[in-house]
């Protein structure tokens, strides 16, 4: 497989990403034959109101779209925050951005404020994703050196902070407006339309295009920051656009799907290990794998135990757990050999 | 008087956008309460009256036909002390006839308030004591409420019977039980008929026996009314809708009092609280949708989706909201429930 | 002509009120016992870090006005810490990075970036390892790596932090002459260094710290001194010129515990 040339791995990730969302448009609890599924779409967007049409082209195609780009948006931030950080660990979840987010859309929820527009949630989820991730890379860092540990340590306490925080506002609000705020906190994607396709697509689209501009700085600053500044890599700089950006889409992915774990480090991770460290690859790879892997795990949520919906945030921890400790694992070993 | 469906038609055909369509929904839902209220007062008079004409032959009736395995016990009156088996399947002994009782359960609070004198009650639920979510808070106005079961706050009313639900936390029942103070678990709520069997099982422990028989009669007297006005031949689909995503399946209290009131329940596949995904509603296709007032915003949202524009509720603007005490209850009230749903679906004419 | 100034640069802790002048064309050895602050001065010189008064300049202007990109086009900095043994890069690209401060944020390499690559890559004898990854070479190749990619960036000074302390003696005296003819073709190469023989016999002129002050300056024969061996480094040497070479030589005597 290391054989292959990259434009191959490309072309199978593509491959896979279709066959993925074939399935997902393909299955449902609505029995549409493969043959009819175009001829569907395509009278929906003629303004025709069957089942059929109404199924494909207003439930399974925005859903199909949120998924695939909350994960390329998780994929892309993952990667990015790893090369800033120089840890095969960080992720949106572990470093604060996500619980930091849930807590914005929370107050939203529950301060009322969230009904005056469509943005104000992604608006909070924004700026306290931005807050917590600030707070984490803070805590982290001693004597200007960001430690893998110590920023672990403080992504755990200050998730485990926003969580109780969120805990406190379901518990003091009324059971309505609680169980609008369990869903921000589950995540999913049953709320998925094309306006909210398009706010995604939006802040995707700009990640995307920050972190391809990027990518040269990123792949030397996962060699380190001496590296980094004495071939004139503006490391404040690109450490504050990374951040923003990151905040910014975790921010508006949180606000629109909930928390989805683990997406954001394994598909890095894994992309990083098959086409290698070089970020000109490696981010196209991540965004690809990304939209695999969420569109993979929408199919099973979707029809595991159908027509209940097992929440995806469920399934993406089903399978990033094990390989979080698996990482955690090897990164000790690593560090207890070298000593 | 043009109908709230037809209003809604007025509207859309000068406004196809639908635009301006939200509050004339929203009126729509309003209207539909309005009527709904009045036939609850309607349906609820006549059933007083039927009730209180036929009251001794009714409570023979039911005392003939039904067995209640648990609770009927050879003679109607109940001597202490008492040593009974719970629902939870714990014995549990009340040396003498209740008179300190702590209700810790919103079911409890509805079913205790017909049974026994208000001043035998010395606490209940702060639900059971809000308008919004009860049906006898002006009766329980003055009596200290509780929010969340613990052990310490139900013994500081020394009560000496306490009503509890399976889903209190065990240390909570333990803790109460160890401070000598006997703890009836109820632990099904999901279904007229145990609902009915749990007013029996309070009403034998509290030694209010035959009150229990009449007010379970009571309610097999109005089912039987309702079922016998209800339109026959004809039943609508209905789904009932609670936030974020969840439907009623079977094996749930909305499930059979849509099937009392006449209608079938869209989502019978579902079984319990499930979440469910825009696409199985719109399979299930519901001729009627039911929310709880509180969920009014997410009728609304449904209302102007593209993604339910082919279910019929939605086509057809029969979706309604049902006050939040109506799906919420578990006591002898869920007749309320069910008229009012009969009277929203349609089987029930005025 | 290239000029990098030092005028009474401090750096708490490390470096007290340093002067030096530094021309194109020299290359200059900074030498001195551990924590003298070889280390700093180089990374104050390459703009990494700021000191806290004096200044640093290259050509007159302050080098902390220089953008990070502009600066790195200008000089370029080896740091001490090798490349990790985790870097799944391969040579090439890890070379390629070298013209990060040439090339625009997307886009590719162009003819010149490869030509400066491949390069420094054949100067540093790496040709036959330019798609292995980093974490599959020795040490001493990757001390190689990391001073191509610093020749990839075509700069007029090279600053760097120990450039041979992992290579074996082979490559010490190649890396050494390879620098020494850079200097030669106008190059400003700067090297804090620990073998003071090779030192002595590479270096134009040497700059001799200690606790943070420069302590001397000039052509080895001047900076060596034994009376300076002794008071800097602790240890006693008598010199000598070597008979083959012509080059200052070095015989050690037993360290002493007087400062």
């Amino acid at each position: 497989m290391h054989r292959l040339p990259t434009w191959s791995k490309m072309l199978i990730l593509a491959l896979l990403l279709l066959v993925a969302a074939g399935f997902e448009l393909a299955l449902g609890p609505m029995n549409i034959p493969v043959s009819r599924l175009v001829p569907a779409a395509v009278l929906y967007f003629h303004g025709v109101r069957t089942p059929d049409a109404v199924v494909v082209g207003a439930i399974r195609l925005p859903r199909l779209l949120v998924a695939m780009l909350v994960g390329v948006g998780l994929s892309l931030v993952g990667a990015a925050l790893q090369a800033i950080f120089r840890n095969p660990m960080a992720d949106p979840g572990i470093i604060g951005v996500s619980s930091g987010g849930s807590v914005g859309a929370v107050v939203s929820i529950a301060t009322g404020v969230a009904s005056h527009g469509l943005w104000v949630s992604p608006l909070f989820a924004f700026f306290a994703g931005m807050l917590a991730m600030f707070a984490v890379y803070r805590l982290g860092t001693v004597g200007g050196k960001t430690s893998i540990y110590s920023l672990l340590l403080a992504g755990v306490a200050i998730s485990a902070l926003c969580g109780s925080v969120v805990t406190f506002l379901l518990s003091i609000e009324p059971t309505q407006t609680m169980q609008g705020m369990l869903f921000w906190i589950m995540g999913g994607l049953d709320n998925s339309s094309w306006v909210t396709s398009a706010m995604l697509c939006v802040v995707v689209g700009v990640a995307t295009l920050v972190f391809s501009s990027c990518a040269k700085a990123f792949d030397i600053m996962s060699l380190g920051e001496e590296q980094a500044e004495g071939v004139g890599v503006n490391l404040q700089q690109m450490k504050r656009v990374t951040l923003f950006t990151s905040a910014l889409t975790v921010g508006v992915m949180v606000s629109i799907s909930g928390v989805i774990s683990f997406v954001g480090l394994i598909v890095p991770h894994f992309m990083r290990m098959w086409v290698g460290p070089a970020h000109r690859v490696l981010l196209p790879a991540s965004a690809l794998g990304g939209a695999i892997l969420m569109t993979g795990a929408d199919v099973v949520a979707r029809m595991a135990l159908s027509p209940t919906e097992i929440n995806i945030g469920v399934i993406t921890s089903l399978l990033g757990a094990p390989f979080f400790l698996y990482l955690l694992r090897r990164q000790y070993s690593t560090i207890v050999r070298r000593r | 008087m043009p109908t709230h469906v037809e209003l809604c038609r007025l509207a859309e055909f000068f406004d196809p956008y639908g635009r301006a369509m939200a509050n004339l929904r929203k009126g729509e839902i309003v209207m539909a309460r309005k009527g709904k209220q009045i036939t609850i007062a309607v349906l609820m008079g006549a059933a007083l009256a039927a009730s209180a004409s036929v009251s001794g032959s009714a409570y023979a009736q039911s005392h003939h036909s039904i067995a209640y395995a648990k609770a009927t016990k050879s003679s109607s009156t109940v001597t202490f002390p008492l040593t009974v088996t719970d629902e939870a399947g714990n014995k549990v002994t009340i040396s003498h006839r209740p008179v300190r009782i702590a209700s810790v359960t919103e079911g409890t609070d509805e079913i205790l308030s017909a049974l026994v004198p208000i001043k035998d009650l010395v606490l209940v639920t702060t639900y059971g004591k809000q308008p919004a979510y009860s049906f006898v808070a002006s009766k329980l106005k003055g009596i200290r409420g509780i929010s969340s079961a613990t052990a310490e706050g139900i013994i500081a009313a020394r009560p000496d019977l306490v009503f509890l639900a399976s889903y209190t936390t065990p240390g909570v029942v333990n803790q109460i039980r160890q401070a000598g103070i006997p703890v009836y678990e109820l632990t099904d709520f999901n279904s007229i008929s145990q609902i009915e069997q749990n007013i029996l099982n309070v009403g034998l422990v509290v030694g209010k026996e035959p009150k229990a028989r009449g007010i379970v009669a009571g309610m097999k007297q109005r089912l039987r009314l309702i079922a016998k006005a209800a339109t026959s031949g004809r039943k609508p689909t209905v789904m009932y809708y609670a936030s974020p995503n969840y439907v009623a399946g079977k094996n749930t209290t909305m499930n059979s009092v849509i099937l009392a009131a006449g209608g079938r329940n869209a989502a019978a596949a579902v079984n319990g609280w499930q979440p469910e995904t825009a696409e199985a509603v719109v399979k299930q296709n519901p001729q009627i949708l039911l929310f709880s007032q509180s969920d009014a915003k997410i009728a609304e949202a449904m209302l102007h989706s593209p993604k339910y524009s082919t279910v019929a509720a939605i086509k057809d603007h029969r979706v309604f909201l049902l006050p939040d005490r109506d799906t919420g209850t578990v006591s002898q009230y869920i007749v309320d429930s069910v008229a009012t749903v009969a009277k929203d679906i349609g089987t029930l004419k005025k | 002509m290239t000029t990098l100034e030092m005028r009474e640069v401090s750096y708490s802790p490390g470096i007290k009120r340093a002067s030096e002048v530094f021309e194109s064309g020299e290359f200059v050895g900074l030498v001195g016992p551990n924590g003298a602050g070889k280390s700093t001065l180089i990374r104050i010189l390459a703009g990494i870090w700021r000191p806290d008064s004096g200044s640093a300049s290259l050509d007159g202007v302050d080098i902390g006005l220089w953008k990070p990109r502009e600066r790195a086009r200008r000089i370029a900095y080896l740091p001490q810490s090798l490349p990790e043994d985790d870097v799944l890069f391969t040579v090439q690209e890890f070379v390629e990075m070298g013209r990060y401060p040439y090339r625009r944020s997307l886009g590719g390499m162009n003819r010149a970036d490869s030509a400066a690559v491949s390069g420094a890559i054949h100067k540093l004898g790496l040709d036959s390892l330019v798609n292995t990854p980093l974490r599959r070479l020795s040490g001493g190749e990757r001390q190689r790596v990391a001073i191509a990619r610093c020749l990839a960036q075509q700069t007029e000074v090279l600053l760097l932090d120990e450039p041979i302390s992992s290579l074996d003696l082979y490559y010490q005296i190649d890396i050494l002459r390879l620098l020494q003819s850079l200097a030669k073709d106008g190059l400003l190469v700067v090297v804090a260094i620990h073998h003071l023989e090779f030192a002595a016999q590479y270096c134009s002129r040497l700059v001799l710290l200690k606790n943070g002050q420069i302590v001397g300056h000039g052509s080895p024969t001047q900076v060596l001194t034994e009376r300076n061996m002794v008071e800097v480094f602790r240890t006693p040497v008598k010199t000598y010129v070597d008979p083959l070479q012509g080059s200052l030589r070095l015989s050690y005597g037993a360290p002493t515990d007087s400062d």
